[in-house]
């Protein structure tokens, strides 16, 4: 259920940070999100932050724990903030097209 | 010369300059508590003169410095350099228009009101306006821009923490003259110390030093790391308007020091609580350094090499058990400004540093890290607002001439 799979993380900003539990390995994730249009870039070899123009929307991912971290736009308005959670929870989850390509 | 290439640092002692301004890395619950913290001390009229004033020659310091250092020459120029190094900095975006000894600007996502908004719009009607550091910005930047002396100042017309549309300022010949700040050149090399669990605190502070080298501000001015909204800030402002607060509040009745102490010791618990504590529980955290299980050597050091990264200092552990800490520096940022820009000195008064070191204590000790309580509010006052079981002291202070600042948190 996407209830519990998107849950919303204390922050610097009310409804600032999501939490998206997806159960999918690294690559997969990688390979649904860069389908889904957003573009990543590795810091430290460790973690990967990714963005999609115009938004300014953020998805953190760490593919050694699997963690990932939706941080929404804080110019949005309260009640958008979780839809863009759920937007990214449905990108990896319910992906329009379900096999993208695993490097 | 490029923006970049104005930074610099003295890596032994933590402490980052641009343009041999003296700046930090501090978030926006920090920065509005700072600023409410000086006007409850002081009252809000003379609050907002104080911030703005000191807002103004720490900006002045620093505008200069990078419009010179940039090649910037004809006014335009040097008005667009100040104002993307503004953005660069987080604080949002300034549209000054600046004529030889006024002039307008414009606001947007400015960090103070756009952060107030925030945290605190939806609870409270706020009457007054909030951004006395753009203020400040406005009449140094119109100052620079036209590299006059003649004293400037900026009046806040709309605000958008009051519910106006926008934030708007007017700019015209006032204010006091610019005092006295730090410079880089006023600071001397230290010899590095070493204490507790320093191997880890140095590793974890050069993996933090060099992700923060590659986080920028997005197109709006505003720079968010670590799931925390920061500004790089200067040390001039928020020393001058600390210090400032107590020598006011000194004037009117020495029996009110101590609380205003206090509440200066207060923001260095709001910064360790939600910056801090931000940073141990984000997802960089984990990647680049292992997810924080509680222990209280690998809390309090954590803490330590944050403080390093934010530019606060060389802070180091002497000791540390389950009722005492001693966190032991050679470098800080607050004693320098007591050392160069008083006349007179101010011992044990590094209030920022005794606040987080017993801060420090109570993430460690007080905090179920298992649990991960998320960092509320509810959480701050359940840790914080009680009868405190520590008290701090602070027996040595660079500003009094020691080789160190040193303070000892002890569990009562």
């Amino acid at each position: 259920m996407m209830g519990d799979a998107v849950t919303q993380e204390a922050g610097c900003v009310r409804a600032f940070l999501w939490n998206v539990d997806h159960g999918l390995p690294g690559a997969l994730v990688l390979a649904r999100l860069e389908a889904a249009g957003w573009q990543g870039k590795l810091f430290a070899g460790a973690l990967w932050i990714f963005a999609r123009e115009p938004a300014y929307d953020k998805v953190v991912f760490v593919p050694a724990t699997g963690r990932l971290q939706v941080r929404v736009d804080m110019a949005r308005p309260y009640e958008e903030r979780r839809g863009v959670a759920e937007d990214v929870h449905r990108a990896l989850c319910e992906p329009a097209d379900p096999a993208p390509p695993v490097a | 010369m490029k923006l970049d290439d104005l930074n610099s640092s003295l890596e032994s002692a933590c402490l980052d300059f641009l343009g041999g301004a003296p700046l930090v890395y501090h978030c926006h619950h920090f920065n509005l508590f700072l600023d409410q913290t000086v006007d409850d001390a002081v009252g809000s009229a003379r609050g907002w003169e104080l911030r703005r004033d000191m807002a103004h020659q720490a900006w002045l310091q620093l505008l200069s410095a990078v419009a010179d250092g940039v090649g910037a020459h004809t006014p335009a120029e040097r008005l667009t350099a100040c104002q993307q190094l503004y953005a660069a900095m987080g604080h949002g975006r300034m549209a000054v228009t600046a004529d030889r000894g006024r002039g307008a600007a414009e606001g947007e996502f400015l960090h103070y009101g756009f952060a107030w908004k925030q945290k605190y719009g939806a609870q409270v009607r706020r009457h007054r306006p909030v951004d006395a550091v753009a203020a400040g910005f406005a009449a140094a930047a119109t100052q620079v821009a036209h590299r006059t002396a003649e004293p400037l100042v900026a009046v806040e017309t709309g605000c958008i923490a009051k519910e106006d549309p926008r934030c708007t300022f007017e700019i015209a010949p006032g204010g006091p003259p610019p005092g006295r700040v730090v410079h880089e050149s006023d600071l001397r090399p230290v010899e590095p110390r070493t204490g507790l669990a320093e191997e880890r605190i140095s590793a974890i502070n050069a993996g933090l030093r060099n992700f923060l080298g590659g986080v920028a501000g997005d197109d709006r001015g505003l720079v968010e790391a670590f799931g925390v909204f920061v500004t790089r800030h200067m040390t001039n402002y928020y020393n001058g308007i600390s210090y400032g607060a107590v020598d006011v509040v000194r004037e009117r009745s020495e029996a009110l020091v101590p609380m205003v102490e206090g509440l200066l010791r207060e923001s260095g618990h709001v910064c360790v609580f939600n910056t801090f504590g931000g940073i141990l529980y984000s997802p960089e955290w984990d990647a680049l350094v292992g997810r924080i299980e509680g222990d209280l050597t690998e809390v309090v050091s954590s803490c330590c090499a944050i403080a390093r990264a934010l530019g606060f200092g060389a802070w180091t552990i002497e000791e540390l058990s389950p009722k005492r800490l001693v966190v032991t520096t050679s470098t800080e940022y607050e004693s320098p400004w007591c050392a160069t820009v008083r006349t007179e000195p101010c011992p044990g008064a590094s209030y920022f540093l005794q606040g987080a070191a017993v801060a420090f204590m109570r993430l460690a000790l007080d905090l179920d890290w298992k649990a991960r309580r998320p960092l509320t509010r509810e959480l701050y006052d359940d840790l914080f607002k009680g009868d405190s079981r520590w008290r701090v002291e602070q027996p040595d202070s660079l500003a009094a001439g020691s080789a160190v600042s040193r303070v000892v948190v002890e569990s009562r």
